[in-house]
This record gives structure tokens, sequence and C-alpha cells, in this order.
């Protein structure tokens, strides 16, 4: 109704046609990523798919680069097992970890436990990775005496226990909102019926929000497919199915790592074809998605009301008596989780801090890089010059996509509709295959070679799907009788979008902001394909360039230099730990200004 | 209002910070005009590389040497395709193709125990009983480790063990260590020097193979086994010695890839003049690799 009410004043405007059009051109964009990506990856995967044979490629068990056989069966099998077993266990401590922040939180921790779970999220995937290799590796290798037998501790477990950690807060946040959504009188009927607090929650509640939590786990399922650099250095790397523990193996991403910087045309092909497999397999699980939303997340049509948490049904609550049941012996578990995983984090950062900072010096932070000593004097550059050149992209983008899809499109256009889905579509692909996309087309197809241009331009279409969203949920936030003043006072549309909507939603773009630096400075497995991993200070957009994550893997993969890794790993985690600050900082910032 | 004004202020401020560090990149962009040399290759060659560039760099603080990793063939292709000044193989590089070899130094394969082994010496067949059929070699080492496929270690090494007939793993084999009966999950393939010395460290009876250079720098405990290759007499030890003389059969020589087309650029000229020098040999024994200068 208010769309139509704008269009009419803004008639005799051309302006206001020409950046609706523009607007929808941004909006449209995530559509033409998407489809690109997937044409550029099938398109470099089908001289593999021709050469070898589709069926053969897929079900054969030689990887040999000698002879140039090349079968993924093993590494589609150890991707699914990986999968599985991180899904099984990180997603079961992910959703008894949101029950127990829902349900059990003390009031008073509960701002701090969102917190540690939104760090848990945003530590980088290379960190993860070391700490891994360097600290469950050994730990397993000694624990089960593995030497003896002639294997060490990489393998399914070590890669399995790190990845459910690393699925944990994805799962979490969604299992989290949904069972927020659950209306209050079903918790109140439960209550009424004679039910104890743990009978409800576990009996009534959590089953009222399976959808939500599917969901949850949907998205931990893509994210644990997609995974890569953690993975790629704890599966040991041979062709070989996980049929144990410790056997060393390799999933359909890992095998892209170890091998792209050998690989030979076929073979590149190959691992091309390795790629668009996992991005079938993400569409999939996209698709899966699509259904269970399409069911809503929790929540019910009849009972809208949900509990009010300002009056915190915990203190309310503890006065119903315990009985000794099943659902009790869950409540005493879901704290022993929540425990566990807050120890975890601080374990783990503690642990890379302590590891790091003694290494640290004045000459490795900031003294120049060559093949004497790299230093992380590069890192800075490059750091900065990615961040700079993709929000320069994804910001303008990011925004004009909001806008369209706040401010212009019908609510039951089923383009929006489409356009919606494109977006979620784009933010669920690994950054592996952004990475192969961007070495396809920016690097190879528009001859930008290995730069910053390149890596910036692929880490801009990485953030978009975030700016999107925060800034759309920022928009739908300013009320709409603040447009209507606008338009009241005889300010056409487009002025009303910036100079009314649009500084309202400052919040959502500012958390964009903070929350793409956070992807771009954890990011690696993307730049390595599109940015290279030089070890030198970038002399502009067109030279490679290092991030402190690129070249915590640098220093990782050379093996010697464990010391400098954990060093740039200790900076890393303090950038995050800073950032992380930062989006609740801004995020109290703005509730307490909406609030006045 | 004044919480508008705050969040406008966080607004400048990122942009600032961005801005900030871009900066300093373009200050950073503008020193003295640096001339960059590229050589990308095998991956048993990076650390003698990186070595070499350090040294020259030292010398001359204008120039930039980017050692890229990628492996032999990469490092023959990288040559045809001009996309470096020049390749690195750790094999040997015929002429033809646009592309030939010049040898930079000799390097061994060194059989790796850890140092508390019993064993001192073994043989090509031993060797091959392991590898291929899961022998216990001497009784004691019952555990093989192998490198990846992708390693040009595996590479030499394949070549270097031969079965009863002197056919080696790699043409023989197709460069896997598989029997009928042989399982795939039985081999733990290291993707790294690092991890193969690390699980040597922590068993007796486990054996590998790595680059001779780094057995000899490394203080880990481990040591390499006198070797008697196929059709020798007699246990030749693993040093630098035996590798030039060749008497020691498990190596490889370092290959630098020449284009055959194109000439080299003023500047990467220097740098091979440099490495091909006597200067040089110093760098390249402190390596562990064998210098083969004027021989």
């Amino acid at each position: 109704m208010e769309s139509e009410k704008s269009r009419h004043i803004s008639l005799h405007f051309n302006g206001e046609k020409v950046a609706s059009a523009v607007f929808a051109m941004f909006a449209a964009f995530s559509t033409v990523a998407v489809f690109g990506i997937i044409f550029y990856i099938l398109y470099a995967a089908i001289p593999a798919f021709h050469q070898i044979g589709f069926f053969k490629f897929i079900f054969s068990d030689v990887w040999n680069a000698q002879t140039n056989q090349y079968g993924i069966l093993p590494m589609i099998v150890g991707s699914i097992f990986l999968t599985s077993l991180s899904v099984l266990v990180g997603g079961t401590l992910a959703v008894v970890t949101a029950v127990w922040m829902v349900y059990y939180c003390p009031k008073k921790l509960k701002k701090a436990y969102e917190q540690l779970i939104n760090l848990l999220a945003g530590i980088p995937s290379v960190i993860y990775g070391l700490f891994g290799y360097t600290f469950i590796v050994p730990a397993l290798t000694k624990t089960f005496n593995l030497a003896e037998s002639g294997t060490s501790g990489t393998g399914l477990l070590a890669s399995s226990l790190i990845l459910s950690i690393m699925i944990l807060p994805t799962v979490t946040s969604v299992a989290k909102n949904s069972l927020k959504n659950v209306p209050s009188n079903y918790y109140e009927g439960a209550l009424a019926l004679g039910c104890t607090k743990n009978q409800t929650v576990w009996k009534v509640l959590v089953p009222a929000a399976k959808n939500g939590i599917l969901a949850g786990l949907i998205l931990g399922i893509g994210r644990a497919v997609g995974e890569t650099m953690a993975v790629q250095m704890l599966v040991g790397g041979a062709n070989a199915y996980p049929f144990s523990f410790f056997t060393s193996f390799s999933t359909l991403t890992s095998i892209i790592v170890r091998d792209m910087g050998y690989a030979s045309e076929l073979q590149t092909s190959a691992l091309m074809g390795s790629g668009f497999v996992l991005l079938v397999f993400i569409l999939i699980l996209n698709l899966l998605l699509l259904l269970t939303r399409r069911n809503s997340l929790g929540g019910n049509r009849f009972f809208t009301r949900r509990i009010d948490e300002s009056n915190g049904i915990e203190g309310q609550l503890r006065s119903y008596k315990r009985t000794g049941s099943v659902q009790d012996v869950l409540w005493i578990i879901s704290w022993i989780v929540a425990l566990f995983m807050a120890f975890v984090l601080c374990f783990i950062v503690i642990f890379v801090l302590v590891k790091g900072l003694p290494n640290l010096s004045a000459n490795f932070l900031f003294g120049k890089s060559s093949n004497r000593q790299t230093t992380l004097q590069p890192a800075f550059v490059s750091t900065g010059l990615l961040i700079l050149l993709s929000l320069l992209i994804a910001l303008p983008l990011g925004i004009g996509a909001a806008i369209y899809l706040n401010e212009y499109a019908k609510k039951d256009n089923p383009l929006v509709k489409i356009i919606r889905i494109f977006i979620d579509t784009l933010s669920g692909i690994p950054s592996i295959i952004f990475g192969m996309f961007g070495m396809l087309f920016f690097v190879t197809a528009c001859r930008l070679n290995y730069s910053l241009t390149a890596g910036g331009i692929t880490l801009a279409l990485m953030i978009l799907p975030t700016v999107i969203r925060s800034t759309e949920q920022a928009l739908s936030e300013v009320p709409d009788s603040m447009r209507e003043a606008s338009y009241a006072l005889g300010a056409g549309k487009l002025r009303t979008v910036f100079k009314v909507v649009l500084p309202q939603a400052l919040s959502g773009i500012v958390t964009a902001i903070i929350l793409s630096i956070g992807r771009i400075v954890s990011e690696s497995a993307a730049l390595i394909y599109t940015a290279g991993s030089s070890i030198y200070t970038p002399t502009g957009f067109s030279s490679q360039g290092s991030t402190f994550a690129v070249l915590i893997y640098r220093f990782m993969v050379e093996g010697t230099h464990t010391e400098e890794a954990y060093a740039t790993a200790a900076i890393l985690m303090f950038v995050v730990v800073v950032l992380n600050i930062l989006v609740t900082l801004c995020e109290w910032l703005f509730k307490r200004r909406n609030k006045v | 209002m004044r919480k508008k004004r705050i969040a406008k202020i966080m607004l400048a401020a990122a942009c600032v910070a961005a801005m900030g560090t871009s900066g300093t990149a373009v200050f950073a962009g503008c020193a003295n005009g640096t001339e960059t040399i590229t050589v990308s290759g095998s991956t048993s060659m990076t650390e003698l590389m990186q070595a070499l560039a350090a040294e020259y760099e030292d010398a001359h603080p204008n120039v930039q040497i980017i050692v890229n990793q990628g492996g032999s063939s990469v490092g023959i292709s990288d040559t045809k395709a001009g996309l470096n000044d020049f390749g690195l193989a750790s094999k040997k590089v015929d002429e033809g193709d646009g592309v030939k070899g010049v040898q930079l130094c000799l390097d061994g394969i060194a059989l790796t125990v850890n140092k508390d082994c019993a064993v001192t010496q073994v043989t090509n067949e031993e060797v091959f009983d392991l590898y291929m059929k899961g022998t216990a070699i001497q009784d004691t080492i019952t555990t093989a480790i192998a490198r990846d496929q992708a390693s040009g270690t595996r590479e030499a090494f394949n070549e270097g063990i031969k079965d009863e007939n002197g056919k080696d793993i790699k043409t023989e084999y197709k460069g896997e260590y598989d029997l009928p009966g042989y399982t795939h999950a039985k081999w733990d393939a290291q993707q790294a020097t690092g991890s193969v010395i690390a699980m040597i460290e922590q068993s007796t009876a486990s054996i590998g193979y790595i680059s001779l250079g780094s057995v000899l720098m490394s203080n880990a405990n481990i040591k390499a086994l006198a070797f008697k290759g196929y059709g020798q007499e007699t246990y030749v030890a693993a040093t630098t010695e035996n590798v030039l003389n060749g008497t020691y059969a498990l190596q490889r020589p370092f290959t630098i890839v020449l284009s055959t087309t194109r000439e080299l650029s003023p500047v990467a000229q220097g740098f091979y003049d440099y490495i091909m020098s006597e200067e040089a040999q110093a760098v390249i024994n402190a390596e562990g690799c064998v210098s083969t200068y004027g021989k």
C-alpha cells in the first residue's frame, strides 16, 4: 500500500524510475553471481567429466596424477563421513547449548554467553586448523599410542572434533532463535497441565521448535561440507576411505587445496569437478533449507505471544519441583555441555595467545619482509587494501539491493522471493568455491592475475549477502510513519530513502561493515587462489598480497615456522575479539537509541 | 540525536581505519623501484631457493625474489608458458619442448629412522618388500611412512627402489605402493617432510624417506640409514660425499629450468649467475644439498 502511494507521488520524477531500476539491478546481482559461479565451475570441470567419464569420475577410487586417473569416490565418502560425524556431535551439542541459553542460562550470564558463542563463530578456520594440528593431533597420537602402529592422530576423529566446534555457533544461533519463537501459550499450557519446567522444556518446547532446529542442522551440514582449511590440515590427505578414526583420508575440499598447486591440466579440471560436486551438495542443502523454512521457524499462526524475556522465565520457574525424570537428567546435561563449550572456547583463545604472544616482536610485526625473514608488515597493508576494495564494491551493491528489497519491491512479488533465495544461496557457498571461481574468472578470464584486485572482488562477492541482510534488517525496523511524514512534506521516494530511511538504518550498515571486516580478515581459502600468498608488501592493487590468515597457512605449510604461525594467529585472534566487541557495542548503542 | 552522532562518528572511524591502512599501502608502494624475480616449481627446492634468495636480497636491496611452490611439473609448465623467470625441478630435465635444464646441485633421499632404532643399514630388497609387501625390515621396522602423490621426494624414491627385475616402483607399479591384498587405508601419506620427521620421532619401528638435507639440518632424534642399492655389492652411508661420487643410489638432481625461446631478464640473469657461482656453493652445502660446482 505504502509503495503504491509513493509511486503515485514520484511519477513526475524521471530520476525516480532510473533509481528504481538501478536498485533492482543491484538486487538481481546476487542471482547473476550464483549462476556465474555454477556456470564457471561446471565449465572448468567439463574436460574432466568428458575425458574420464562422469560415471567413472564419481565412482572410481583411484586418484593418481602419474597415470592421469581421477576418481573422487573416496573423497565423497570422506566428506559424507566427516560431515555426518561432526553434525552428529556438533549438532547435538549445539541444540543442547541453544536450549540451555534460552531456558536455563542465568539472566546475568546471558549476554556474556552469547558473546562467547559469537566469538566461537568468529575464530578463523586456519586458527582452528592450527590448533587442531598442533594440539589435538599430537594429543591423540600420544593417548592412543598411534606412532607405534605407524599412524598419527590425523584423520576422522581429529577433523570431526574440530569441525564439531566450528559448526556449533551456526546451529546454536538458528536453534536459539526458533526456540525463542515458540509461543508462550505452549509453555504456560504445559505448566498448567502439571509438567515441571524440565518436562515442559524438553517435551513441549523443543519439539515445537523442531523445524527451526532442523534448519539450523542443515546450515551446519552446509558449513561442515564446505569447510576447507581446517579440514585440510587435519584429515591427513591420503586418497583413502575413512574406515577408521585415524586413517588418513581426503574430502572434496581438502583435495582441492592439496593438489591445486601441483595440478596438470586434466588434474585441475578434475579438482574443479570435485568442487562442482561440492557445489551440487550445497545447492541441494539450500533447497532442503528452503523447504524447512517454508514450514516456518518455530512459532505458530494462531498463538504469537512469545515468552517475555525481560520477565525472566528462569527465575519464575525455579519454584517448580523436579521429579527426577529423564528431562531432569537432560537439564543437568545441558549445564555440563554449556559449561564445557565455554571452557573449550576459552581454552582455544588462551592457548593461541599463550603460544603466540611470546613470539611477537617489533621486528616480526613491522620489519621488512624478505626471504630472510617473513614479517607481518605486508599483511597489514594487504588486509587494509582488501578491506577497502571489497567494501567499496559490496557496500553500494548491497545497500542498493537492500533498498530495493525493502523499499521498492512489493512484498508478494515472486521475483523478490527468487532474489532472496539466491542471496541465501550465495551466502551458503563455501569459500573454497569462491576461491576457485575467482581463480577461473577474475584471475584467468579477466586477466587480473594473482592480485589484490582479484582477491578484493572475490571477497566482495562473499560479503555481499551479509551486507544485504544486515542493511535490510535495519531498513525494515525503520517505522513507516517516518516515510509517510517525509512523503507528506512533499519529498520524493528517492529523497525519502536517502534522507530519511537510510540514516535511520545506519546501525545495520555499520554492523555490516564490521561483520564484513571480520569475514575478510579470517578468510584464507578464497584468497590463496586469487590474491596469491606473496611475502612482500604489495605496491598497489595489481600486486599479490597475503593477509594474516594466509600467512598463518603459509607458515604452517612450511612446517618449520610454527612459532610464527602462532604469533600471527595471536594477532588475528586479537583483531577478531576486538571486532566482536565492536559489533556488540554497536548493537547496544543503536538499541538504546531506538528505545529513546 | 547524540546517539546518532555517535553512530556517524563510528562509521567515519571505520572509514578512516580502512583508508589509513590503505594509505600506508600506497606509501609503501612509492618506495624505491623494486625489481621482482619469480621462480616456481619443486617444493623440495623451496627452502634452498629461499636461502639463496635471502643472500641475494641482502646484497641487492631493491630486488625481490618470489619463490612459488608447486611441484616440478609446475616448474616446467610455468617456464614454458612464460609465467616465471625460471623454473625449479627436482629431477633431470631434458632439452626440448621449449625448455632446458641446468643442474644446480644434487640431493640425496635418506631412508630415515628413529635414532634409537637398532637398524643401521638396509638393502633395496628390504625396502621394496616393506613398502610393497609389508615384510618387516630385520624384524624391527614394521611401519612404512609414505609421502603424498604430489611429492617430488616420493617420485625420486619410487624411481630409486626397484623390484627383483630392476623395474622401479614409479614405472612398473604406477607409483603406488600396492600389491594384491593391499588396502588404501594402510598408507598414511604425509603431506610434508616435517610430519614424516614427527612420526619417526615418535616410533622406533617406522621408516620414512625425506631429503638428505633435511636429515642433516634437523635437530630431531632421527638418523639416515646406509643403503645398498639394486645391483650394488656394499652398503653405502648416506653422506653428501657419497651422493657426490654417485655411490649412494637414492639421489636426484636439483635442476634450474630455463626457456629456450626467451632470454632471462637482466635482473633474473643476475640472480641466476649468483646461484651458479662459487660464492653460492657455501649456501647450497649449508642447506644439506650437494654442490657440484666445477665437477
